[in-house]
């Protein structure tokens, strides 16, 4: 086993010698960028919480409410991660094959895997998770050996997380490797969107804005106070870091103990599965010979771009680690919408206030879809790009077909979003037409900045299309696109606040103002449609295969 | 057979201090089958790489059917044909889709697709495999169906990075008459590969890369003729790039 992990360490050191000076400047940037979001959760959580300490006998129990959601949210994005991330590091990884082909015993292989699975699919939640907790420990004023103590908690906790989610790709493995990946993602695609709803019904969300809607404070307070998820570890994380916060040692010896017992059973349970089904699945996976159900692209007349945007759409449909994003998707809008629908808007003031934040809230949800969709249209191309480079076909008209191809869904949805909200939050006329022109521009922006952006950063050699989003140039669209969004908010706001205080009695519409904030806003969107793009067609005739 | 169809200008490419490729000058005319021969690593696959667009020179130039590929590339590669060491097409398309893909982005007229696909998937036997996703192929029907593909549309130029590894002996020597069929009809084969007896029987000429440098470029008897004591190109092959030192180390196995 501990050659497994020498070899493991061997990679990282050979990648980290031989860094070029363009990868040193991509991990600088990554690092740096991953500072950035880092400081930002720490002063989010840290104001939030001095706020809510302050908030005489609410508050605690709103903090132990918050941690309960910000762990049952870790834990459901840790036990996910792993089911996506064991198909490839523990199914689909290429050296499984040479690995089973050694004298090395299957449980051995499969531990060595699960490691992985575990480290991977939980390394950025428990990053995130730091400066959150350092945030709590500072408002609470605690001793130095409560973090000692969240760490102790945290390990078993991430583990069972994973542990779950590679229990669930074992047993989909065993039993449905014939169909292979696309019946396990549909599956998969099910499991989330009732997991996102059993979720949103556990937090209940609402009821924390909505305190008057209960009948008594009795009843908010008891809802407060009630746990979250009893069974779930991640209460048992909640109730350790409470009992941290408030010195009670029983209680946190208690839910350490249901922690780490929790996690030894899962493990224990997971090697006992890999003994009984690991093999077979994998060895299942391997033999395969698919037909196409219909041959598409029949003999008819296509330009070489139209030939280009029918094998993105053919390859999209056939794929299930792409169109299963659809699933999300669909879960996405009626989340957002479900939510929208339970606000409340006893206020015009508060309409007004939610109609706004409705466009920057849209636009965060695009970037985020154009990242998915986007962004990795160009590496997807894969280890096939060496067809399209030594074919006659430019670089530009590829930048051009994956830019129309990705754009669809983002501005489907943008469309969808806004128009379904507006009606929801039955904003007037020209706010709605106010909206719908922002999300219009601002997806135009997004498609642009991540379709140059994956042409400047783009990963051919790629296992699953989180890892081309979760790259180095992922992360960089995806903080330059929310400034971006940040710029044009701020840019909106002015049109609309006046357009609020005309229709409150203003004197008249003050066109001045309004014509400053059009030009901004065609100067940022200028630059975020054409810049990207100019330096993606740049750095993709540039590209060395 | 004057025409010249491949030359490249003292072309040079280098990654950071490693040179892979030093002051390469080449002259090739049409109809000829050009063997480029060299051990693991001494540059064969950076110099095809360099001749089709997929890297950059560091110096020097290429042109390929009289096209600069760097400053006039679309000509270039309207003109060639690409055979990688890797023939890789997209795992989720059928095989009659992906010939049907590149006969559209080379701008195969209609009527020339729907005669020539059917015969060149059945030339190489795969008609019955047309309808199946690449994925589900072996390496050597995937091999088999980037070298039909690259016959679709008519190139002056095909440039072939070990062709016939991973084929079978009667697809390999369906592909070696084809080779000798379109020299024939005056179409430039650069082919990089590590089996000599191939070299030997079907190249008019064949260049030798060692380090990044070309140390012998002549036909196969005038190879024999230099190196006295050869009984064959492999013999040559190993006398230019001194291959014969493990002779000793065979003892210790």
């Amino acid at each position: 086993m501990k050659h497994l992990f020498g070899l493991h360490l061997n990679i990282l050191r050979n990648k980290v010698v031989r860094l070029t000076l363009l990868d040193q400047f991509k991990a600088a940037l990554f690092l740096l960028t991953g500072l950035g979001l880092l400081s930002a959760i720490y002063f989010g959580t840290w104001r939030l919480m001095s706020y809510l300490n302050g908030v005489a006998i609410v508050g605690p129990l709103l903090i132990n409410k918050l941690l309960a959601m910000v762990f049952l949210t870790s834990f459901s994005m840790v036990a996910f991660s792993g089911i996506i991330t064991s198909f490839t590091t523990i199914f689909s990884s290429r050296d499984i094959a040479w690995l089973m082909a050694t004298p090395l015993p299957v449980r051995q292989i499969f531990s060595f895997k699960a490691f992985n699975t575990a480290l991977y699919a939980s390394w950025m939640v428990l990053v995130a998770l730091f400066p959150f907790i350092i945030a709590v420990g500072q408002v609470k004023a605690v001793a130095l050996s409560f973090y000692a103590g969240v760490v102790v908690l945290l390990v078993p906790f991430l583990a069972l997380a994973s542990m779950t989610g590679i229990v669930v790709s074992l047993l989909l493995m065993r039993f449905f490797p014939a169909h292979r990946t696309r019946d396990m993602m549909l599956f998969l695609g099910i499991v989330l969107i009732t997991g996102i709803y059993i979720l949103l019904r556990l937090l209940q969300p609402e009821r924390l804005a909505k305190p008057d809607a209960m009948e008594i404070v009795a009843q908010y307070l008891s809802y407060l106070d009630a746990p979250t998820a009893v069974y779930l570890p991640s209460w048992w994380l909640t109730g350790g870091v409470y009992s941290l916060i408030a010195g009670a040692s029983r209680d946190f010896f208690f839910y350490i103990s249901l922690l780490i017992g929790g996690a030894v059973a899962a493990m224990m349970l997971v090697v006992a599965l890999a003994e009984r089904f690991f093999f077979v699945g994998w060895a299942e996976g391997q033999v395969y010979r698919r037909r196409a159900k219909s041959v598409s692209a029949a003999f008819r007349k296509r330009e070489p771009f139209t030939a280009l945007l029918e094998k993105d759409i053919t390859i999209f449909f056939r794929d299930a680690t792409q169109w299963t994003q659809l699933l999300l998707l669909g879960a996405l809008i009626v989340v957002y919408l479900f939510s929208i629908y339970k606000l409340p808007l006893d206020t015009a003031y508060i309409q007004n206030l939610v109609s706004f934040f409705n466009v920057g809230l849209i636009g965060f949800v695009l970037a985020a879809i154009a990242l998915r969709f986007v962004f990795p249209a160009v590496s997807l191309e894969g280890k096939s790009m060496w067809l399209l480079k030594s074919s006659p076909f430019s670089m530009k008209r590829l930048l051009t077909e994956k830019l129309v191809f990705g754009s669809i869904p983002v501005v489907i949805l943008g469309l969808v979003l806004v128009a379904a909200s507006g009606w929801l939050l039955k904003v007037d006329r020209p706010v709605f037409l106010m909206s719908l022109a922002a999300i219009a521009i601002m997806a135009a922006g997004f498609n642009c900045m991540a379709a140059g952006f994956g042409s400047i950063f783009p990963v051919f050699d790629y296992t699953s299309v989180a890892q081309i989003e979760s790259s180095p140039g992922g992360l960089f669209y995806i903080v330059t696109a929310f400034f971006y969004l940040g710029i044009n908010v701020a840019l909106w706001a002015s049109p609309l606040q006046n357009y609020y205080q005309y229709k409150l009695g203003g004197a008249c519409f003050p066109w001045r103002c309004f014509w400053w904030a059009g030009a901004g806003l065609f100067v940022v969107n200028m630059i975020a449609v054409v810049l990207p793009l100019w330096r993606g067609v740049a750095s993709l005739e540039a590209l060395e295969q | 057979m004057n025409t010249i169809m491949i030359e490249t200008n003292n072309l040079t490419k280098r990654f950071g201090s490693v040179t892979a490729v030093d002051d390469l000058n080449l002259q090739i005319p049409a109809g000829e089958i050009f063997a480029f021969l060299g051990p693991n690593g001494a540059g064969k696959t950076t110099t095809v790489k360099l001749l089709t667009g997929l890297l950059r020179p560091s110096g020097g130039s290429a042109r390929v059917a009289g096209f600069d590929i760097h400053t006039e590339p679309m000509r270039a590669k309207q003109a060639l044909g690409l055979v990688s060491d890797q023939p890789f097409a997209y795992p989720n398309l059928t095989g009659f889709e992906f010939m049907r893909l590149v006969g559209d982005i080379y701008r195969v007229p209609l009527a020339e697709q729907e005669e020539k696909i059917p015969e060149l998937l059945a030339m190489f036997e795969l008609k019955d495999w047309s309808a199946e996703l690449i994925e589900s192929y072996s390496h050597g029907m995937k091999q088999k169906l980037v070298l039909a593909s690259v016959l679709l549309h008519k190139p002056q130029v095909l440039i072939l990075d070990e062709p016939l590894v991973g084929l079978d002996p009667k697809s390999a020597r369906l592909v070696k008459d084809i080779f000798m069929t379109l020299a024939g009809r005056g179409v430039t084969i650069f082919m990089c590969t590590h089996v000599l007896e191939i070299a030997e029987r079907l190249a008019h000429r064949v260049g030798i890369i060692h380090r990044g440098r070309l140390i012998a470029m002549e036909t196969v008897a005038q190879l024999k003729e230099k190196a006295q004591s050869a009984a064959n190109l492999e013999d040559v092959f190993l006398q230019l790039t001194g291959g014969t030192e493990y002779m000793e180390l065979l003892k210790y196995l």
